[in-house]
Formats: C-alpha cells, structure tokens, sequence
C-alpha cells in the first residue's frame, strides 16, 4: 500500500516538474504565435497601408485597436468580434474606417467551420461583401438574391447559412456599442 | 445561450459519436445488442456528468487559480481514472444487480475519449459550472441515443446476407455514416 | 513468449497488426482529423511520438511500479508526453495545431496507447518496446494518411493542398463531412478484409463456377 502511494506520487511530482519546464521554455514562443497572428489579422484588414502600426485601445471588456501608417496618420480601427459559430465559437477582426461610418473590412481569425461549408466565411467572396457596410445600421442576411449593398444586405454562403447568420448576427449586436466606446475613449 | 438549447445541441445537432467522433470505440464494441447498448450509455452518461462536476471544480479552482494550465490533460485521466474506480466499487457495494449490468462496461470507460472530450470542452468554451453540468447529461443522453439507435439496427442486420469482407466492424462503418447523414437533418435546429 | 527479431516488431504494426484497419483502435482521430492529408500525418507523427517515449518508459519503469496502480500510472506518463507534444505543436506548428484542435488532448485515451504499453511494452525489453511503437505509430499514421488522401482528393479536389482538377470538377463535400468518415472508412476497412482473406475465397469461387 505504501509502495503504492509512493510510485504514484513519484510519477505525478515528476511529471510535473516536467511539464512545468516544458511549458516555461515554450510559453513565450506561443505568446509569439499568437501575437503574430493577431498582427497579420490586423494588417491584413487594411493591406493598402504599408507597416501599419496597431495599439490597443483601452477599453473594457473590448478588444479594439487603433492602426496607423508608418507616418503616424491614422488609418482606421479594428474590433474583434466573436460569432457563436457551428461548431464553436469563430473569432473575427472587423476593420472600421477612421471617420468610423463604413465598414473596412472582415477577417476571420480563427474558425472551427466545417471545411467546404461554414469554413467558406474565411473566403473572400463572402467577407468583400461586408466592405462599404454601414456599421451603425443592422445588417441583413439574403439567400438565393443578389445582395443590395446600398440596403446594408449580404449574401449569405449557400449550404451555410447558420456560419454566416452568426457572423452577420455577431457584427450587429458589437458594432454599435464598439463605435460608441471608440468616440468615448478618442475623445479623451 | 439557453440550458434547453445547450442541452438538445450537444445530444442531437452536434451529436459526439456522429460529429465529433468522439466513443466510438465503445459506440462499435458494444452495440450489438439493445439491452447492452443502453447499459452502457447509462453508465457514461452517469460518469460523464460526474467528470464534468469534478473536472470544472478542478479546474476554476486549482488550474485556473495556480496558474497550471499545463496540468490541465494529467489532472484530467487522473481524476476520470480514480472516478471510474471509484464509481464501480460504489455500484458493487450498494447495488449487486447494477454491477452486474454495468460492471464490465466500467473499465471501458477510462479510455473512452467522450469522457475526456467533455472535460476538455466544457475548458475550451469556458462554460459555467451548470452548463458544464447541463453539458455533460446533453453528451451522455446523445452518446446512448447513438448507441442504441445502432444497437437497434444492428439487430437487424443480423438476418442480413451481408458480403463477407463488410462483416463486422465495416459495415457498422457504413451504418454509421448513414446515421450521420441523418443527424444531419437536425442542423440548423439551433445555432451552435 | 519467443524472442523475434527486432524487424518483426516493427513491421508486424503496417499490415499483420495494423492498428487501425485489423485492431480497429483508435478510431476518434482517425475519423476526426482525416479532413486532408496534411491533418491525418500531423495526427499520427504526434500519436507516434506519446507511443514511442511511453512504451519506452514503460518498459523502463515496469519494475517498479505495482501492478494496482499500473493503469493510472501509465495514464499519467501518457497525459505528461501528450502535454509535452501538444505544447511542441502549438510552438512550432500553430496552424496544424490548430487543426487538430482538441483532438491532440484526446491522444491520452487513444487505446492504442495504452493497448501497447499493457500488452507489449511491459513484457518486453525497452528495445523491442521502442520497436513495436514505432512499428504501430507507423502503421497508425500510414492509415490516417490512405483515409485523409482519400478525403481530401474526394472532398476538396486536393492532394496536400494541391488542387489536382481543373474548375470541372465539383468535391464531393459529403467526403469531408462526419458522414464520409465513417463510409470511407467503413468501406477501405471492407477492402482491407478482402485481400487479407478474399484472395483464396475468390479463387476457389473462380473455379466451382468453372465446375458448374
């Protein structure tokens, strides 16, 4: 019996030492990781900007930032969204223009989709859709129509509708407060 | 999102056997026949909602709070190994005739990875502590509706002249992906 | 039981023993993540490589350990080596980590793990242990990249990512859809039987029709 506690003990302590150096010599290069994803997200929103420079906003329970040119000139915000998706949750960046009326662009960041369906929302013929939008006004999903962009419409992906209504569903119901938090934190 | 909703999501739209993939180890061993079937889809829908209890409090508690992330998949089979030993002596003492149901089943569980898939996912969605109970019946009561619908028609296809090279696990394969097919259906009843 | 040679070991894991197609082991990543090619060998090098380091210390550690606690204890040098790869896997390849998402957690109760370690790795020396690993993860990978390939040539048009057919051809989604995992395999499983043990079964068919 004691042999017994005594093995079990020994093997849990040792797995846990090692893991524990495994996960302090990784850690940092997945924090690298993930920053660079997020960082070619976020150029990726407004790639006709050569080195743009993204800060963090302070705001709470948001994640929006402020992007910049190389001269400093301000060149839009991106908000990050995440959509309740299919097969969980798909988070997104939404690009807004400085003035902060139109929509810049989407990116899906991450997306667990089922591939040649729901996944498709990652294709650009789906998120161009979206560039132009007016951010403060609900957008609509249509099926089978062409999409009027004047009237706030997109496309929804045939077969997809339920990825894409999440999407849709997900930028109407953060869009306005995040436009709102933005001028509240500019302002200041 | 509704407790109703969580629930019919995680036992009909996203069903673990024929979405997720996840027990199909037992899903193919043990359907050959209703009664057992269902016996086994009890018995992991009893210890998955225990796991996902015990698995939560571990977590919120000593994970989260102490900064061991990287414990997170050894604490998880230590405590979905002891619970399984722990469930069986309980059952053998208390209740002779469910042991002898249940009992051979128990074992199989520990390496049932629907045990775990629920530890790991109610982590990864970061779900409350009702919800990942809620979670973890959902999960169950869809891994028995699986299992038994199979077992059902795998009863069936006894008296079925099947080709010699689709007998056994082949065939219930192919089952299998008609089933899924069929689950299919049931997307779009609620989002996510 | 008879000492064989080192080779046998190894190559009785990719056909005789095949974990996948003969033992049916494994099943939950072998259907989950077999969306494309590039998936189902991520899944089987990282499944190799819990097999191969805890057989090893498997069979290192035999001695020791009494034999009650013997499940847990291998269960938790299988959780630290899956930890180990998941990690590996998130630094130096997020995307495919990605991918395979949970199921990289999910290696910890792959039963062929924890099949090996019981019925080989603790019976044997580590250098049969070690050989036997490789031979099975071999065999493991190998059927995770037939039913990926044949998922992703099917489904997307594919072949680790390459598109192989003009804008003609239109993917059978259903390929890459929970449902075509289970008929692919369901099927490539049929078609394995049927060379194991159809070859004679034909011939002997060939010749009573010939008869008749």
């Amino acid at each position: 019996m004691r042999r017994m506690i005594i093995v079990l003990t020994l093997v849990t302590v040792l797995s846990g030492l090692v893991l524990a150096a495994t996960f302090a010599s990784l850690s940092p290069r997945i924090e690298l990781n993930r920053e660079r994803a997020l960082q070619a997200s976020l150029a990726a929103l407004f790639s006709d900007v050569d080195e743009p420079q993204f800060e963090q906003l302070e705001i709470e329970e948001m994640d929006i930032y402020r992007g910049e040119d190389a001269e400093g000139r301000l060149i839009g915000y991106a908000v990050a969204v995440t959509a309740s998706g299919y097969n969980g949750p798909i988070s997104m960046l939404l690009g807004l223009t400085p003035d902060l009326q139109q929509i810049e662009g989407l990116q899906v960041v991450e997306n667990r989709e089922t591939p040649g369906l729901g996944a498709r929302i990652t294709e650009e013929q789906f998120r161009e859709q979206f560039i132009g939008l007016d951010p403060m006004q609900s957008i609509t999903t249509i099926r089978h129509v062409e999409p009027d962009p004047a009237a706030n419409e997109v496309q929804a992906i045939s077969g997809a509708t339920i990825s894409s209504e999440a999407v849709v569903d997900a930028i109407n119901r953060r869009a306005e407060q995040a436009i709102d938090a933005i001028r509240d934190a500019e302002d200041r | 999102m509704s407790l109703v909703v969580l629930i019919i999501s995680a036992a009909i739209v996203n069903n673990f056997v024929l979405t997720y993939f996840v027990g199909i180890c037992p899903f193919i061993g043990v359907s050959k026949k209703i009664d057992a079937a269902l016996s086994m889809g009890i018995a992991v829908t009893f210890v998955m909602t225990i796991t996902a209890i015990v698995t939560w409090i571990i977590n919120r508690f000593i994970l989260i709070q102490l900064g061991l992330p990287f414990l997170e998949y050894v604490s998880y089979i230590v405590v979905i190994a002891s619970l399984v030993q722990f469930v069986e002596m309980f059952i053998k003492k208390t209740s002779p005739a469910l042991y002898k149901t249940l009992g051979i089943f128990l074992p199989l569980i520990t390496t049932n990875c629907a045990i775990l898939f629920v530890a790991l996912l109610h982590t990864m969605r970061g779900y409350g502590f009702i919800e990942s109970v809620v979670f973890g019946i959902g999960a169950g009561v869809g891994f028995t509706l699986a299992i038994v619908i199979m077992a059902g028609i795998r009863e069936q296809l006894e008296t079925a002249d099947i080709p010699k090279p689709f007998q056994g696990a082949a065939i219930t394969l192919i089952v299998a992906g008609i089933l899924a097919l069929a689950f299919m259906g049931f997307s779009g009843l609620v989002a996510a | 039981m008879a000492a064989r040679s080192i080779t046998y070991e190894f190559a009785k894991g990719l056909i005789k023993n095949n974990p996948v197609f003969v033992q049916v082991l494994g099943m939950c990543p072998v259907l989950a993540v077999t969306t494309s090619v590039v998936n189902g060998v991520g899944m089987g090098m990282a499944t190799s490589f819990v097999l191969v380091s805890a057989a090893l210390i498997g069979s290192l550690i035999k001695p020791l350990v009494p034999s009650e606690v013997r499940i847990p204890v291998y269960a938790v040098v299988i959780a630290t080596f899956v930890t180990i790869a998941d990690l590996v896997l998130r630094a130096f390849f997020p995307p495919l980590s990605e991918a395979l998402g949970p199921y990289v957690p999910l290696i910890v109760v792959n039963c062929v793990i924890m099949g090996r370690i019981e019925a080989f790795a603790t019976r044997n020396g580590p250098g049969p242990a070690v050989s036997d690993a490789l031979g099975m993860g071999a065999g493991f990978t190998a059927a995770l990249m037939v039913l990926g390939g044949m998922r992703e040539v099917l489904g997307s048009g594919a072949f680790f990512g390459i598109e192989l057919f003009g804008e003609g051809f239109t993917p059978l989604l259903v390929m890459i859809l929970p449902a075509g995992a289970f008929l692919t395999l369901g099927v490539l499983m049929a078609i394995f039987n049927a060379l194991k043990e159809g070859s004679h079964t034909v011939l002997i068919r060939a010749e009573s029709k010939a008869e008749a």
